[in-house]
């Protein structure tokens, strides 16, 4: 808590702090950079060649002297001195402009005395140049002449040699202040700079600790479980993987809001916490909404699994308390051992995830379980038909076979029912109820509903041609086909294999009659008024009651089979059929019975006016080349039982 | 017989490649003498030039100003690499010498690297010994700043007469 409180008010501050060090760092670096810059120039200043250049002057002023000696005692050597004297008349240009000069101006009476002994050496020009002989006179005039300015010169390079060795010892100062001054501010940088570092590093830290935590709850994340499992299943260890999830939370959210949904969440984190992560050195992760996760290392067998579940469970026996409200709120455990179950983290968290599941379906309000691999056959099982189905509807895999539904009166065929069949090359025949379930689950249940009201009318359409005149086919429609416009859906395919209007009914299950009822009042007088019948299916199983069968413009209903089976020999089976049919018939309906299989039966059902009969006693469901034999066959047997 | 012609054949390559005096001899004043080891000369040890010789040599202009100077001027002359390659220097240090006997090194990359040449031309006026000449060896320091420095101006030598190849 006091940590939180430091970190809080450190986040606070941090802005303000934040500019004068970048500030101290910035400056600090500016002045370093400028004090390096005045460092280096005078570094550079102190490589004058003014000191080389006086003393090359002295020499050549020595050498001229000297070439005059040899001269006077040998005048052949007129070209040498001439070269001498040329070669010294050159030094005083470089000592009078450029870099040098501007060196030697800093000593006193330097150029006056440069500019006084060149012209002195150019006065001597005329006297080797202009005539062949040089006299003894000039040579002694012109030694004695240039004598004072030659020991003039040699006193000015020391002085200037002098000067700047000064210079340097005064640069050398200077240099070893600014150093002194460059160290404070390399420590100012150093330590402004270690300070942005360390903030630097700290934003980093919290960044990855927010991408890994969850805001809410302070709990790790669904991205730091996945890390924290790959890093258990790298050890040889074993351990266990719980996923909660809890049941009611959404009630609670709906009823009591949302601020209360996110207290109960945190109340059930720090349960969670204080219970199971520190009695147990679990760790529990939160995987959003209502889901969290739980990795239990050291898990050898099911005993020490049972240990964690069991007082999870517990933890939610006691109400929550949040401010003045409180509640129950129930949890469902799944549970995967590592590495019994599964060697990856991915499938660790599918294995759990469907553990997770059956505890649910086993017990809606608290409940654990543990994951077995006959679970995940059925999951397997799942995924692969889902696969196969799409498969499946494009390559005409499936098929349908036709049911006669049969007048109970005079056993004349009414119409047929169109009935699903598919052949898995695995998993043998698919029952049909299941084939609507999973097209429902994953997306499919249009599309194949298309295909059976397509196939049917195509199927008719066949039979048109073949010369059976044909009857009209009831389909069954999954619930989510009705958001369709399924009128335009059925009168479009029947028109495409030019066939009139109702020839295709549908049928619908009570549910999915409510849930149509719910959603939109239209569908189904829009249906009626297109010249499409409908079927309730299998009444009496759904949850519709008889204040609902009033509503419904539907007309024909159908008897589920479970009462059918019994009525020859259960009398309340009997009375309630008997009053479904009455019912039926006083709200404008045909009744159909369903699964109707011996002769008692349909005689019974007969003598309560029941319209319509369906079952193995009449027809199985039939292959569409037989349908229209097997219809001539039981015209024939009409016919022959009436004469 | 071959036997005889092949060593007659061996006499004439060696003794042509010994003596290889090739060179034309100069007609002008003598501004230049290199010496060392070079393969083309005029007398089997040395190549000795004039004026004439340098201008047909492959030459460049810099427009710079040196650290003897206030202001910029215009120098024209041969590349040194240009006389190094028509007297065939094989060494790899240039010992050069001026008229005051100062002398500088500089060696083959230094050469190949700042492209010097050896002015005889200020301002379209040829260099006398008082203005440096017969020959200066100058430096790009308008493409090079770093030829600014103490170290390089010392290589920029004056009143060059004698180069020896090492």
């Amino acid at each position: 808590m006091l940590h939180k409180e430091f970190k809080n008010r450190f986040n606070r501050h941090k802005s303000i702090l934040l500019l004068p060090i970048v500030l101290i760092f910035f400056i600090s670096a500016i002045i370093s950079f400028v004090q390096l810059r005045q460092s280096l120039s005078i570094l550079e200043q102190r490589y004058g060649t003014s000191v080389w250049s006086m003393f090359q002057l002295g020499v050549e002023l020595h050498r001229f002297d000297d070439a005059l000696g040899i001269y006077h005692s040998d005048p052949a050597a007129l070209k040498q001195l001439q070269q001498r004297y040329d070669i010294l008349w050159s030094r005083f240009p470089i000592l009078l402009e450029g870099v040098d000069a501007k060196h030697l101006g800093k000593v006193n009476g330097a150029t006056s005395l440069l500019n006084n002994t060149f012209n002195t050496v150019k006065s001597f020009e005329s006297h080797l140049f202009d005539s062949p002989l040089v006299t003894p006179e000039q040579i002694a005039n012109m030694q004695s002449v240039l004598r004072p300015y030659t020991e003039a010169i040699n006193k000015l390079s020391l002085e200037n040699y002098h000067y700047n060795n000064q210079s340097f010892n005064r640069d050398d100062r200077k240099i070893a202040s600014l150093q002194e001054q460059l160290i404070l501010l390399i420590i100012g940088l150093s330590i402004s700079g270690s300070i942005l570092l360390w903030m630097v590093l700290r934003e980093s830290k919290l960044n990855r600790y927010q991408a890994e935590h969850d805001s809410l709850t302070q709990l790790p994340n669904r991205v730091y479980l996945k890390k924290a499992l790959a890093s258990h299943c790298e050890l040889s260890d074993s351990f266990a993987l719980h996923l909660i999830d809890l049941n009611g939370f959404k009630d609670v959210n709906d009823t009591l809001g949302h601020h209360i949904g996110d207290i109960l969440l945190q109340s059930v984190s720090s349960r969670l916490i204080d219970r199971i992560d520190r009695e147990y050195g679990c760790i529990t992760t939160r995987l959003g909404g209502d889901e969290f996760a739980i990795i239990q290392p050291s898990t050898r067998n099911e005993h020490d699994l049972k240990k964690v579940t069991d007082q999870i469970l517990r933890l939610f026996e006691d109400k929550f308390h949040i401010g003045e409200q409180s509640c129950f709120i129930g949890v469902s455990i799944g549970s995967a051992i590592y590495p019994k179950h599964a060697t990856e983290a991915g499938s660790l968290l599918t294995r759990a995830d469907i553990a997770m599941y059956k505890a649910k379906e086993l017990s809606p309000i608290s409940g654990s379980a543990l994951f077995d691999f006959k679970m995940d056959a059925k999951i397997h099982r799942r995924q692969e038909l889902h696969r196969d189905l799409r498969e499946a509807i494009i390559n005409e895999k499936l098929s349908l076979v036709y049911q006669p539904i049969v007048s109970l009166e005079s056993e004349n065929v009414a119409y047929f029912e169109a009935l699903l069949r598919w052949n898995h090359e695995i998993h043998g025949p698919i029952p049909p109820q299941e084939i609507i379930e999973i097209a429902e689950h994953y997306g499919l249940a249009n599309k194949l509903g298309c295909w059976i009201i397509d196939q049917t009318c195509r199927q008719i359409g066949l039979w048109k041609a073949s010369g059976f005149n044909p009857l009209p086919v009831s389909v069954n429609i999954s619930p989510s086909m009705h958001r369709l416009d399924l009128a335009m859906i059925i009168n479009k395919s029947l028109e495409s294999y030019g066939l009139p209007k109702g020839l295709i009914w549908i049928e619908v299950t009570e549910d999915t009659t409510m849930q149509i009822l719910k959603e939109t009042q239209e569908v189904i007088p829009t249906l009626n008024q297109e010249g499409i019948s409908i079927a309730l299916d299998d009444f009496g199983t759904g949850l519709s009651s008889l204040s609902h069968l009033q509503q419904l413009p539907v007309q024909t209903l159908k008897i589920d089979r479970s009462f059918i089976r019994h009525i020859p020999t259960d009398k309340v089976s009997s009375r309630l059929v008997k009053n479904i049919i009455g019912i039926g018939h006083d709200l404008g309906m045909k009744v159909v019975a369903e699964g109707i299989e011996d002769l008692a039966a349909a005689r019974l059902l007969a003598s309560y006016q029941c319209d319509l009969g369906q079952g193995y006693l009449f027809s199985k469901p039939l292959h569409p080349n037989r349908i229209p034999d097997f219809c001539r066959d039981q015209k024939e047997k009409c016919s022959n039982s009436i004469a | 017989m071959i036997k005889w012609t092949l060593i007659l054949a061996a006499y004439f390559t060696i003794s042509l490649s010994a003596l290889a005096d090739n060179l034309p001899q100069p007609l002008g004043s003598v501004i230049l003498t290199i010496s060392g080891q070079i393969e083309n000369t005029q007398d089997g040890k040395t190549v000795r030039l004039d004026l004439a010789q340098l201008k047909q040599l492959k030459s460049n202009t810099f427009n710079i100003q040196t650290r003897w100077s206030d202001s910029a001027h215009r120098y024209q002359g041969p590349l040194l690499s240009a006389v190094l390659n028509y007297v065939g220097a094989k060494g790899s240090v240039v010992h050069l010498t001026a008229l005051n006997d100062y002398t500088t090194d500089i060696d083959q990359e230094y050469i190949d690297k700042y492209e010097p040449i050896l002015a005889w031309e200020e301002d379209g006026k040829q260099l006398s010994v008082r203005e440096k000449g017969p020959l200066w060896l100058l430096l790009p320091n308008d493409k090079f700043p770093e030829l600014n420095a103490e170290t390089h101006s010392g290589k920029m030598i004056w009143q060059l007469t004698q180069i020896e190849i090492r």
